[in-house]
């Protein structure tokens, strides 16, 4: 199996048991980024020269048998979050020559926590958009069918880490932008209670719905991401001083006595057959590990769009204010 | 509902066809019909709801902590002079 295609914890296993490098993996990355992107576009920029001198560090590091949670494992974000002195446009021309002069709290995290960014990933533009076809530097492509979106607005995340070119991908959902990527891409996205991850430098979209969130393989991986994300951040007011559960742990915890509520709104008209199944199915697998499912009802859900249309609008044309002018 | 597509255009700053209005408007109005909707809600007997996070008047000491240079500061500016941003006079 080639390298690109491990996941976070078993390319850990793997370097700690120096079967392979922090540079191999970087490497093999890029090798992939470089053989796709040009079809599937979900690069926007490549790190190539400082990934690699970022792996030998941690190459160094791991000698040394540093611990930390993602030392050496390549990542990306999506081009919303700022990095420091590295382009960053949120997929618009209007910011196509910004160079940040500081990290955003979650890609600082991810620093610390020994990651390695591979470059910064396209999105509809200041993610608008659903589909992936609204970014400023043409869309991006499913990576399973080429034909068809990937879905938006986190669409090369989604189809970055869909192809094996990093190991995770940053995101940001304000009415669904990680969840349909991760859906469309089949691969698993969180998108985070509002304010268990700082927003602070992330380019506002609406900021009382704004959440910040990332794409993995498998859901233990995304389980190791989040447990480096989540927590108080001092300059985002919204971040609450609540415990980090460790969300490892939780992975393995039964689901005797946890109640699943199904609000009943969702499975009104207009939903396919198809996905209703899947639900279902799905629903009967917690059941059979133990969970209680709950019929529920949400009688305001029907309004929930009519809502975000008012409230996402005013949001959005409040936070792009600013940017009024940039010519 | 009746939209006067070409000031809501000029408003926005877009260049529109004249071709386009009668599609444009259609759209608009059924965006706004859509939202319509929410006036037939009943929320006499619905708590409102302003926040999700419980947390109020989030505030810190009042001592000044390290921030960005001034150059870094400007360094996006488009125009610079002496460490400042440099813009167009708007005052006589």
């Amino acid at each position: 199996m080639s390298l690109n295609n491990l996941t976070i914890k078993s390319a850990r296993e793997g370097l700690k048991k120096r079967e392979f490098s922090s540079e191999e993996l970087v490497k093999t990355c890029i090798e992939q980024v470089k053989k796709h992107n040009r079809e599937i576009n979900a690069f926007l920029t490549i790190l190539e020269k400082e990934s690699i001198i970022e792996a030998k560090k941690a190459d160094e590091l791991l000698r040394k048998n540093t611990d930390l949670p993602l030392l050496g494992i390549p990542i990306a974000h999506k081009d919303l979050f700022l990095t420091k002195n590295i382009k960053t446009t949120a997929s618009s021309k209007v910011l196509e020559n910004y160079i940040p002069k500081y990290d955003a709290t979650v890609v600082k995290k991810l620093k610390d926590a020994g990651a390695i960014t591979l470059g910064k990933l396209n999105c509809d533009a200041w993610a608008h958009g659903s589909s992936g076809e609204n970014s400023d530097f043409n869309p991006v492509k499913n990576p399973w069918n080429k034909s068809f979106v990937p879905g938006g607005s986190s669409s090369g995340s989604a189809a970055s880490v869909a192809s094996s070119m990093c190991f995770a991908a940053t995101g940001t959902d304000t009415g669904g932008s990680i969840r349909l990527p991760a859906s469309f891409c089949n691969v698993v996205g969180l998108k985070p209670t509002y304010g268990r991850v700082s927003r602070y430098g992330v380019i506002a979209m609406a900021s009382s719905f704004d959440s910040i969130g990332h794409f993995t393989k498998t859901i233990e991986d995304n389980a190791i991401i989040l447990n480096v994300t989540a927590g108080k951040d001092e300059l985002d007011a919204t971040t609450p001083n609540r415990t980090v559960d460790n969300y490892l742990e939780d992975l393995n915890k039964s689901l005797k006595g946890v109640k699943i509520g199904v609000p009943e709104e969702y499975f009104s008209q207009g939903l396919d057959l198809k996905i209703k199944e899947k639900i279902e199915n799905a629903l009967s697998f917690y059941e059979k590990l133990g969970a209680e499912i709950i019929k529920v009802s949400l009688p305001h859900a029907e309004y929930a769009i009519a809502s975000y249309y008012i409230i996402q609008p005013a949001e959005v044309s409040s936070n792009l204010a600013r940017y009024d002018g940039i010519r | 509902m009746k939209i006067n597509i070409p000031q809501v255009a000029k408003l926005a700053n877009l260049v529109i066809k004249k071709s386009e209005e009668e599609l444009l408007e259609k759209q608009l109005s059924s965006i706004l019909d859509y939202v319509e909707k929410l006036k037939k809600l009943d929320t006499s007997k619905t708590e409102e709801t302003s926040q999700v996070t419980d947390l109020e008047n989030i505030t810190r000491e009042d001592i000044a902590k390290p921030s960005l240079s001034s150059d870094d500061s400007i360094s996006n500016a488009k125009s610079a002079y002496n460490g400042l941003f440099k813009v167009e006079g708007i005052l006589e």
